[in-house]
């Protein structure tokens, strides 16, 4: 790619087209059909090509038979009846020829005669200088019995004849050579000419196509993530910057009762929780990542709708609390279904978020609220996804304080992921790093009962919904559930009615 | 265009013969006497040859006798059509006029298969013959000689120099681009000083080339490394200029009344179609400078769209002789 720094004139411009033109045209490059649609040009480079038929003498001097004698088998029976007899060999004939000369009963010269004293030669009539001395020499070889003597004798005489041959044909061996390297070197000057212009095209080409397609898919991606961050990142700047505009608000607050004297006991405990908050942006966003979208949620809860109705929750007598409610899927749901409900949560931006739609939300600390409310004054305690959170002491806190405040008869339900499922116990369990240790559903069971729960029971909930088919097929069904079975259960207590 | 039809003809194993009769523009009795002449010839059977079909393509060739005739149009006399004017016309070539229009009427109506280069030209035939005819289009001479490269800033335009091709449009554009493109303007012809005046005057001869004569090679590495391709002549027959534009896969500029390059270069797609305003011309040789990728784009759809049209000669040759 020509980068032009300086605004060059349209002169300029038409004096390189024409340099470009000529370098072209020297370079042997024919600019071809722009067939490839990027319309990239098609380069084509003519090299000579030495495996060329051209026998015979040049500038039709007259044929010596030296001029055939340079080519050997194949070659020379073609050459041989090019000249000779100006055709291409015919396939049995040249053949058989080809045979008695590869198993040496045909000596070259001989078959020379051969042809050109053939009817066929004759007609032609093809004048071959040497070619009579030397079947002179060579026939007398093909008498029997007397030939070989005369061979021998041939060969004798001979000798220092052959000598001579040998050192020019050594002299022209390397003279050859030395033609063809300078051969090779122009092509190689000719190559890396022509490798210069073509570079721009052959490879920059390529990949400015491709850079530019990145650019492209840059553009795309940038639309992408822009559209992804106006459906869902948005909401997550705004809840950070709301989360933080309330913290500096609470912060200034306790500043400025400060002003006048010393920092109070609960001014600084108070500066403590801010800090404990800190994270409350973070765990927003991570819960939109990974928890799943609101309406699939609502959806999976309303398996737990019959329990509520059951144990006659959710009236303005028998409320149900919440705990951990987050963003408010379950209240939702249960506002839905006509029934009262509160919540509490100690991030603020879920609070935030349930009161702007309109649910009722403390933003607390559970175990304080628990203990704040009055004995036997609510219908079912929930809390979804959050028992896994708590250190033992404060879930069997939690228990206590939830048995306390239920009316008899009220329900306690405890959802949370379900490590019976490997999958889910020696990973997915992790991906919230906020989670303290799996509860198995027995442990879970056990802890109620202990806490003084009745009629305790397990609801095993969400088998994977994509299972690998072809897996699974294969599997036993006991390893296919353990892989594959329910990722979540729920504990289910009550309060027992006397 | 006629040696690639006679090429084209042989390639498919026709033996076929140029016939052209010189002509004269500017005498109106020449150009009746030759009218009557052509009339009268018959050309079934010439030089002893028995002669199968007769491809006619032009004024007055067309009125030549054969059995089986196919026009193929590629000129009518202009000067008796839209370029004729009644407040200057002499009564000579208002009668010329009448004889052409009514012998062209009756001569060309009776012809079993008419073709046209292009679609403006049939139109024309249509609008004043009420013949209808259907565009048959032919590449452009060396059509697989044309490639793409990376563009230079320039702004390409080949043609003859004359008033219809409207070469000052480009040179009075190109004193309002503000990017740093360029333009080269290739051709000889009787409008060049008229156009050198107009550089001078304008004060654009760092912006702008009158190039002259260009040889075949640098037309192709020309279009091969130009922004866009301007061609915007006042109603243009064909105009193998888009085509090749198109061929090199660049963006051609043109104007609403440019005829012929509005069959092929679609606004925004291949290129763009403007008024033959210079300021709004400006405007997209500045919008191609801005925008050098989707320039690219545009280039490329325009080779796309060439292609999709499926031009080429066996199908002209199809076409004409087997009707």
């Amino acid at each position: 790619m020509e980068q032009q720094t300086a605004p060059i004139t349209a002169r300029e411009i038409l004096e390189r087209v024409r340099q470009e033109t000529e370098r072209r045209k020297t370079a042997g490059i024919a600019p071809q059909s722009g067939a490839q649609s990027s319309g990239l040009a098609g380069i084509s480079l003519r090299l000579p090509r030495r495996d060329q038929p051209g026998y015979g003498p040049e500038n039709g001097r007259t044929l010596h038979i030296n001029d055939l004698l340079q080519y050997h088998d194949r070659e020379f029976v073609s050459a041989a009846y090019q000249f000779i007899l100006q055709r291409y060999p015919d396939g049995a004939g040249s053949e058989h020829f080809l045979d008695r000369l590869r198993r040496g009963d045909l000596d070259r010269v001989e078959f020379i005669g051969r042809l050109r004293f053939s009817p066929e030669g004759r007609s032609r009539g093809v004048a071959v200088k040497g070619l009579l001395p030397r079947l002179m020499v060579v026939l007398p070889g093909k008498i029997p019995v007397l030939g070989y003597l005369v061979r021998w004798i041939i060969a004798w005489a001979k000798l220092p004849c052959l000598v001579r041959q040998m050192e020019q044909m050594e002299t022209r061996a390397f003279l050859k050579e030395k033609a063809l390297h300078r051969r090779m070197d122009q092509w190689a000057a000719q190559l890396e000419t022509t490798a210069a212009d073509t570079l721009s095209r052959q490879a920059f080409e390529p990949l400015w196509e491709t850079l530019s397609g990145r650019v492209d898919q840059v553009t795309e991606m940038q639309q992408q993530t822009a559209d992804e961050l106006q459906q869902a990142g948005i909401g997550d700047m705004k809840r950070t910057l709301l989360d933080q505009q309330g913290r500096v608000a609470r912060l200034l607050e306790q500043v400025r009762d400060r002003l006048p004297g010393p920092l109070s006991e609960k001014q600084v405990a108070a500066m403590a929780v801010e800090e404990d908050h800190l994270l409350d942006a973070v765990y927003a966003a991570f819960e939109d990542r990974f928890r799943g979208s609101r309406e699939d949620i609502k959806d999976r809860q309303k398996i737990y709708l019959p329990y509520i109705e059951q144990a006659g929750a959710g009236t303005t007598t028998t409320p149900v609390l919440d705990l951990g409610c987050g963003r408010g899927e379950w209240l939702e749901l249960l506002e839905e279904t006509g029934k009262t409900a509160a919540g509490v949560d100690i991030n603020h931006l879920f609070v935030t978020e349930c009161r702007d739609r309109g649910l009722t939300v403390e933003s607390r600390d559970l175990l304080a609220h628990l203990k704040d409310m009055a004995p036997d004054s609510m219908g079912a305690v929930s809390a979804f996804h959050l028992i896994e959170h708590l250190p033992l002491t404060t879930l069997v806190r939690m228990m206590d304080e939830t048995m306390r405040v239920l009316k008899p008869g009220g329900i306690a339900i405890f959802e949370t992921p379900n490590p019976e499922n490997l999958i889910v116990g020696a990973c997915s369990f992790y991906t919230d790093p906020t989670h303290k240790n799996p509860l198995p559903p027995d442990t879970a069971v056990y802890l109620m009962e202990t806490r003084g729960f009745c009629d305790c029971e397990i609801i095993r909930l969400h088998p994977f919904e994509n299972r690998p088919g072809d897996m699974v097929d294969t599997m036993p069904a006991s390893l296919v559930h353990l892989l594959y079975g329910e990722q979540d259960y729920a504990v289910i207590g009550r309060k027992a009615l006397v | 265009m006629t040696a690639g039809l006679k090429h084209a003809l042989a390639e498919s194993g026709h033996h076929a013969e140029i016939v052209f009769f010189p002509f004269n523009f500017s005498s109106v009795d020449h150009i009746a006497q030759l009218m009557d002449y052509c009339s009268t010839q018959n050309f079934e059977t010439v030089n002893g040859y028995l002669v199968d079909k007769l491809l006619v393509l032009q004024f007055p060739v067309y009125y030549v006798n054969h059995p089986d005739k196919t026009l193929w149009l590629m000129h009518q006399h202009r000067p008796a059509y839209d370029l004729y004017d009644p407040v200057c016309a002499s009564k000579a070539l208002a009668a010329l006029r009448k004889k052409i229009v009514d012998q062209d009427t009756r001569e060309l109506k009776n012809l079993p298969a008419v073709y046209t280069m292009c679609r403006n030209i049939s139109h024309r035939l249509h609008r004043f013959n009420q013949i209808a005819s259907r565009p048959l289009y032919h590449p452009p001479a060396h059509e697989d000689r044309f490639y793409c490269d990376a563009p230079y800033d320039v702004i390409f335009f080949p043609s003859r120099l004359e008033t219809l091709k409207r070469q000052d449009l480009l040179v009075r554009a190109m004193a309002h681009t503000r990017s740093p493109v360029t333009a080269v303007i290739a051709g000889e012809g009787g409008g060049r000083q008229h156009l050198q005046a107009l550089v001078r005057q304008l004060n654009l001869s760092r912006k702008v080339c009158l190039a002259g004569h260009i040889t075949e090679e640098e037309k192709y590495t020309l279009y091969a490394r130009s922004l866009g391709v301007f061609f915007g002549p006042r109603d243009e027959d064909y105009g193998y200029i888009t085509l090749e534009a198109m061929l090199s896969s660049k963006p051609v500029i043109t104007c609403t009344d440019s005829g012929g390059p509005l069959e092929f270069v679609k606004d925004g797609e291949t290129g763009f179609v403007v008024e033959p305003d210079p300021e709004r011309i400006a405007q997209k040789i500045d919008w191609l400078h801005a925008n050098k990728n989707k320039a690219k784009e545009m280039g490329q759809a325009g080779r796309q769209a060439y292609q999709e049209k499926n031009i080429n000669w066996n199908s002209v040759v199809d076409t004409l002789l087997h009707r």
